[in-house]
């Protein structure tokens, strides 16, 4: 819930401030950090590191999947392709038992 | 709040600016994003000029920082703020990784106040406004890849498993290289000292290199599609004598290409910032934990970073940005420490560490925020930046000639705009770097040629007298039967 806050926040500001453009780029870094940050709280990674780490690395991961395959399919195309591994990744991700509870069970007195 | 603030330069003024490289960054990207193709050499209109130098005409560096704010451009549908909240973006990310790294050594009231203050750094600022984009993303990720260090090193001193902070500390490596590989620097040398200093303190290695079999592959892996973007371009190391008193200045040799301020560190910092810093490294020397040690490794790192120039590696310039990230921290440390070493009721430290987390919060508007406020929100304020004039004409030349033709142009007013003239035109474009009181002799061997007195005109009223010669030499020189364009005081005119 604090997740979709914070980027309900940050589409509404770039919203206010840069009109659709701001939107469309703050639901897709929303998207894009969202993505790996219930990843890496997967695997136990705590939130303020994984908020952290989110943007930059959906960025890096954009841009490098984007880039090789812009050679064949285009920026856009490999763009495309980017936000489906995505997708693929957060799928494949909440199918894992999160790493934070298994701790916790193993050592209840946590 | 960050996003808020790092964005005023272009919140009213959508059009672009900056100074430096400004405009070759963002060319980059829009040149990627405009012809929807990934790009290994640098974009046509660059040859003949010195960025081809840098290395053998391809880019810099990686391509991910570039490509990256090609994407926000593609994504916004918008050339300009597309590109420009990327970079916004990607550069405050320190304010998010500080948080992460302060909160994890020191507690939740330090990490935010940390930030709070980095948002109104004018070091980090200036290197933003001016555009020197990729590197401030990323310094930007040196705390989050020490606070992997430090989770790894404190973990396994304690005999916890911690090898996904060695993955991640291995992936923000990347990340960092990907970026600007100027910061990698900066994260190595810190963790090498704390490692060391660990060494010393617990006299036992903290790391198992079993261990680091792992991050060493994932390094390997994600940088070998890469390798062709490793520059080529070396530098000379060897031991300057006469650079030995540099050690005792606290910015060693200072560099040209910026102004006295930059080296000034109570103009830079304001004056709180450096009785506080110095409280904190007396405190973090005093108590020497291993978060104590992690934050002076940090320091010793910046330190030897801007000392460099005694094995003749000129760059303190660019590392001086690490500044404001570890004093910033060390000084709010500092200072909320205090009243823990002063003999009083529990109850009374807490009450004390709130009055002085509020008293630091108003000092921090008064002499940060504030100056940091005029600044970003004047920031290439009318002329100063490329005006909406000016990127018409562009547009213009983007979409009405042909690739292969060739662009000389005139009368705009300073040397960073023609060189957004020419970025934004996407066409080899050549100009004089000074001001133009006469057409230039080359200027009839291109296929258009641009008289531009827009920011003339719009600063003055009218032409200064010493543009007389140049509209004289329009007028005798070019037929006014060629006139391409003629808008707002910018004529484009067709040469043979």
């Amino acid at each position: 819930m604090i997740l979709l806050g914070g980027a309900a926040c940050i589409v509404l500001l770039l919203g206010i401030l840069f009109g659709i453009a701001g939107i469309i780029i703050g639901l897709f870094i929303s998207f894009s950090a969202g993505c790996i940050i219930i990843i890496l709280e997967k695997f136990g990674f705590e939130n303020d590191f994984a908020v952290a780490f989110g943007f930059p690395a959906a960025m890096v991961m954009h841009s490098s999947i984007a880039y090789l395959a812009g050679f064949i399919l285009g920026l856009k195309g490999g763009l495309i392709l980017s936000s489906l591994l995505l997708i693929m990744l957060i799928l494949a991700a909440l199918f894992l038992p999160t790493a934070r509870l298994k701790n916790k069970e193993k050592n209840p007195s946590e | 709040m960050s996003l808020y603030f790092w964005t005023l330069p272009f919140q009213r003024n959508n059009l672009p600016f900056g100074d430096v490289d400004s405009s070759t960054h963002f060319s980059i990207a829009d040149y990627m994003s405009q012809t929807d193709k990934p790009i290994v050499e640098l974009p046509f209109y660059f040859q003949n000029l010195y960025y081809m130098n840098a290395n053998n005409g391809k880019l810099w560096y990686f391509p991910q920082y570039h490509t990256g704010a090609a994407l926000f451009q593609i994504i916004s549908g918008n050339r300009i703020v597309g590109a420009y909240l990327f970079f916004a973006l990607m550069s405050i990310l320190i304010i998010a990784s500080i948080f992460v790294l302060i909160k994890e050594l020191f507690g939740l009231w330090p990490a935010a106040v940390s930030a709070f203050w980095l948002v109104f750094s004018i070091r980090d600022i200036t290197w933003y406004v001016l555009g020197v984009y990729p590197q401030v993303a990323s310094f930007g990720m040196v705390p989050l890849f020490l606070y992997c260090i430090y989770k790894y090193v404190n973990g396994f001193l304690q005999g916890e498993k911690n090898q996904k902070f060695a993955i991640m500390a291995a992936i923000i490596i990347v990340m960092q290289l990907f970026t600007h590989p100027q910061a990698v620097f900066i994260s190595f040398l810190a963790a090498a000292i704390f490692v060391i200093a660990t060494i010393i303190k617990h006299r036992k290695i903290p790391l198992n290199f079993k261990q680091a079999i792992i991050p060493v592959i994932i390094i390997i892996v994600l940088l070998v599609p890469f390798l062709k973007f490793f520059t080529t371009e070396t530098q000379n190391i060897a031991f300057e004598p006469k650079e030995i008193p540099s050690l005792f200045s606290w910015y060693g040799t200072p560099e040209p290409g910026i102004g006295p301020d930059y080296y000034s560190f109570v103009m830079t910092h304001g004056p709180l910032l450096l009785p506080l810093a110095i409280i904190g490294v007396i405190l973090l020397i005093l108590r020497r934990k291993n978060e104590d040690l992690l934050m002076l490794s940090w320091l010793a790192a910046f330190y030897i970073s801007t000392h460099m120039s005694i094995i003749g590696w000129h760059r303190s310039l660019r590392f001086m940005e690490v500044e404001a990230h570890i004093l910033v921290p060390i000084a709010v440390v500092g200072v909320l420490r205090i009243p823990s070493i002063i003999n009083m009721p529990s109850q009374a430290k807490n009450y004390a560490r709130m009055g002085i987390i509020a008293v630091l919060v108003v000092a921090i508007i008064i002499f940060s925020a504030i100056p940091a406020y005029k600044f970003l929100n004047g920031a290439f304020q009318g002329t100063q930046r490329i005006t909406q004039a000016q990127l018409s004409a562009t547009e213009w030349i983007k979409d009405n000639t042909n690739i292969q033709d060739t662009i000389y142009l005139m009368g705009t007013s300073t040397y960073a705009k023609k060189k957004w003239m020419r970025v934004l035109s996407l066409r080899q474009t050549d100009f004089k770097n000074d001001v133009d009181t006469s057409i230039s002799p080359g200027a009839l061997n291109h296929t258009y040629a641009v008289f531009d007195y827009s920011d003339w005109i719009a600063i003055y009223g009218g032409l200064p007298q010493e543009l007389g010669g140049l509209v004289k030499d329009e007028t005798v020189y070019f037929n006014q039967s060629r006139l391409a364009y003629s808008k707002d005081n910018i004529r484009v005119y067709k040469i043979g």
